[in-house]
């Protein structure tokens, strides 16, 4: 079932970075040796699953058959003043963040990183708040 | 007996009948919060002044006539992961320490409309993740019924607020349990309510096709004021259902068990359940049959089974893609630094805690490419199993009795293994996973004053049978009681 090699359950602190990294979560040693540990006992949990026959099974999600659609109209929203003030770094309508990293310093500074050269091509400077 | 002992229903009574004022009914339960609060930590924010800024406002409104219903003046505590407007909304978590919500839930929209006054914002496991309360970055709330204990989670404020009596009525969340359990670990009742009862605009999301608020009472028949209040369509939740909605207050007043069928399930075997909890689940099902019920076996052999399994791989998922807000640039908590993706990296790791790391964590790894289809697409696939085994069971069944937790409260730091803790939700998510109401009813106190409860899962929009059965039962076992002081007995 699974489309990788790694014997099943070990999960090294190096793959725990490997994952953190898509999601932009720094993670200290420590902590991922402890992940990895974590890791290893629920994927061992979910190993059960396995047991199941599941030919032909549709997945589900709850809730009514269809979800009723708004109609596509602008809503006017008076808090949008608001909303930018509690960003830690504001500038004008601008919410204010440092320059990004380029796809070169993405790839050497986080080797085996995935999700490389993402937002390589933007120039430096501020994402709109819309 | 004191105002804060009261039912919500028979407050807004009083209230409406001019017996007593808005303000005197707050103050009561101010004064008594205030009394225990530094014992139990229920609140990450009270909200004393704007609470009686609030019941002044009121009591002025109804001078001039007004008409509030069907909670006029009455105290409610809300969860800290749903907005009240002008308040800080923490989800318990470093990262929204300082986020003052810009407005308000349409939840907690329907409670004012009604006449509510909130006095505070519940504590919580961070973002909603954990069934003890011990994962809140502002400290572990205590368990009313015995401060020695975790009051469950992860709205375990908002269940020991009720029981310590700070109001007779809190809004919780729940994606797996997060407001059944803690109902049952303090003594009160909790209901989830059917997928798509309750708005979710201004809860912040765990995991979308799971979340739903819902209330916890001492009364079901606050339960079933709530849910009139709170059970309405609202297009700024596209799940939210457009259904017309029931009454339910009166309804089950004449609720009758007669011809009613109680469905009981069969594999228990392999899953540890509390003997008293276990006595508890069979003497509510003497009483439904003594009402003139009749017992029905029913199987939920997968549910049991892999039903927990499928949950920490679905929920958690969701819970990768949802947190990805919390991002240091638009609110919260930021970590400067000279790159962007730097900022990212070290904002996440240092604002969220722990547990919230495991499960964006786990989500992002079953994800992953590799790993989709032997976990997520197996796990939704288990989904639907789930769904038509209750369904099986809802052609024999009106009603499903289960056990709310397997365990009675544990210690503070009990249960210090992550997988143990999940183990606890084993009987919660079920009703999750298929979008099913269900309802954790106090059915009284068992060795060392602990408190007992049973569950009641009912079928899609089923909530008038599962508060009718509760009203039963609760006359049965009697209603709970809110602690008196400090270090309180169960009564």
């Amino acid at each position: 079932m699974h489309g990788r090699s790694e014997p099943e359950g070990i999960v090294s602190p190096e793959e725990v970075r490997r994952i953190a990294a898509l999601i932009q979560l720094e993670v200290g040693d420590d902590e991922a040796e402890d992940l990895g540990r974590h890791f290893q006992k629920i994927l061992g949990y979910f190993a059960r699953l396995r047991e199941m026959d599941l030919e032909g099974v549709e997945p589900f999600t709850p809730g009514e058959p269809s979800i009723a659609l708004r109609e596509d109209v602008e809503t006017p929203w008076e808090e949008r003043g608001e909303v930018l003030d509690r960003a830690p770094f504001r500038e004008g309508d601008f919410f204010r963040v440092p320059r990004m990293e380029r796809d070169e310093e993405s790839r050497r500074e986080g080797e085996g990183r995935a999700g490389s050269g993402e937002g390589g091509h933007l120039p430096p400077g501020s994402c709109s708040a819309d | 007996m004191e105002l804060w002992e009261y039912s919500a229903w028979r407050l807004a009574e009083f209230v409406a009948q001019g017996q007593l004022s808005v303000s005197e009914v707050v103050e009561a339960h101010l004064t008594h919060m205030q009394w225990q609060e530094g014992t139990y930590h229920a609140l990450i924010t009270p909200m004393v002044e704007a609470a009686r800024d609030r019941a002044r406002a009121l009591d002025t409104a109804l001078a001039g006539g007004a008409d509030i219903s069907p909670l006029c003046g009455v105290p409610v505590v809300i969860k800290d992961n749903i907005c009240v407007q002008g308040s800080p909304t923490t989800c318990g978590s470093r990262m929204l320490e300082r986020w003052v919500a810009p407005y308000n839930a349409t939840a907690v929209d329907h409670l004012l409309g009604a006449g509510a006054v909130v006095v505070g914002k519940g504590n919580m496991d961070e973002f909603a993740m954990g069934s003890s309360t011990e994962n809140s970055f502002f400290g572990p709330t205590k368990n009313p019924r015995d401060p020695n204990r975790v009051p469950g989670g992860s709205s375990g404020g908002s269940a020991a607020a009720v029981a310590a009596g700070y109001a007779p009525l809190a809004l919780g969340s729940d994606t797996g349990g997060s407001i059944r359990q803690p109902a049952a670990f303090c003594g009160v009742h909790g209901l989830k309510p059917t997928y798509g009862m309750v708005s979710r605009h201004g809860l912040v999301a765990y995991a979308s096709s799971f979340d739903q608020i819902g209330p916890l009472a001492r009364d079901v028949g606050d339960l079933a004021v709530a849910l009139e209040v709170l059970g309405r369509a609202d297009d700024r939740d596209p799940t939210c259902s457009s259904r017309p909605r029931t009454t339910y207050l009166n309804a089950i007043q004449t609720y009758s068990l007669k011809g009613r069928r109680i469905g009981m399930v069969r594999e228990f075997a392999g899953s540890a359940v509390d003997p008293e909890l276990h006595a508890a689940m069979v003497h509510a099902a003497r009483i439904c049959q003594d009402a003139g019920a009749t017992l029905v076996d029913v199987s939920l052999r997968d549910t049991i089974a892999y039903g927990l399994a499928a949950y920490y791989i679905l929920a958690p998922a969701e819970a990768s893609s949802n947190l990805s807000r919390f991002d240091g640039v638009r609110f919260g908590f930021c970590r400067e630094a000279e790159v962007l993706q730097e900022q990212y990296r070290r904002t996440r790791g240092e604002g969220l805690g722990p547990e919230v790391k495991r499960r964006i964590l786990t989500g992002t790894y079953v994800l992953s490419s590799g790993y989709y289809d032997a976990y997520y697409a197996t796990a939704q696939k288990v989904r639907r199993r789930v769904a038509e085994e209750f369904d099986v069971a809802f052609q024999s069944a009106d009603v499903v009795l289960l056990p709310t937790s397997p365990r009675l409260p544990f210690y503070f730091g009990e249960v210090g293994d992550p997988m143990a803790m999940y183990l606890m939700d084993i009987f919660t998510v079920p009703a999750n996973l298929a979008g099913l109401p269900a309802l954790s009813l106090a059915t009284g106190s068992g060795r060392d004053g602990l408190p007992l409860s049973v569950q009641l899962v009912g079928r899609p929009w089923g909530e008038f049978d599962l508060l009718g059965v509760a009203s039963i039962l609760e006359k049965a076992f009697g209603a709970p009681q809110p602690i008196q002081g400090t270090g309180g007995k169960y009564s």
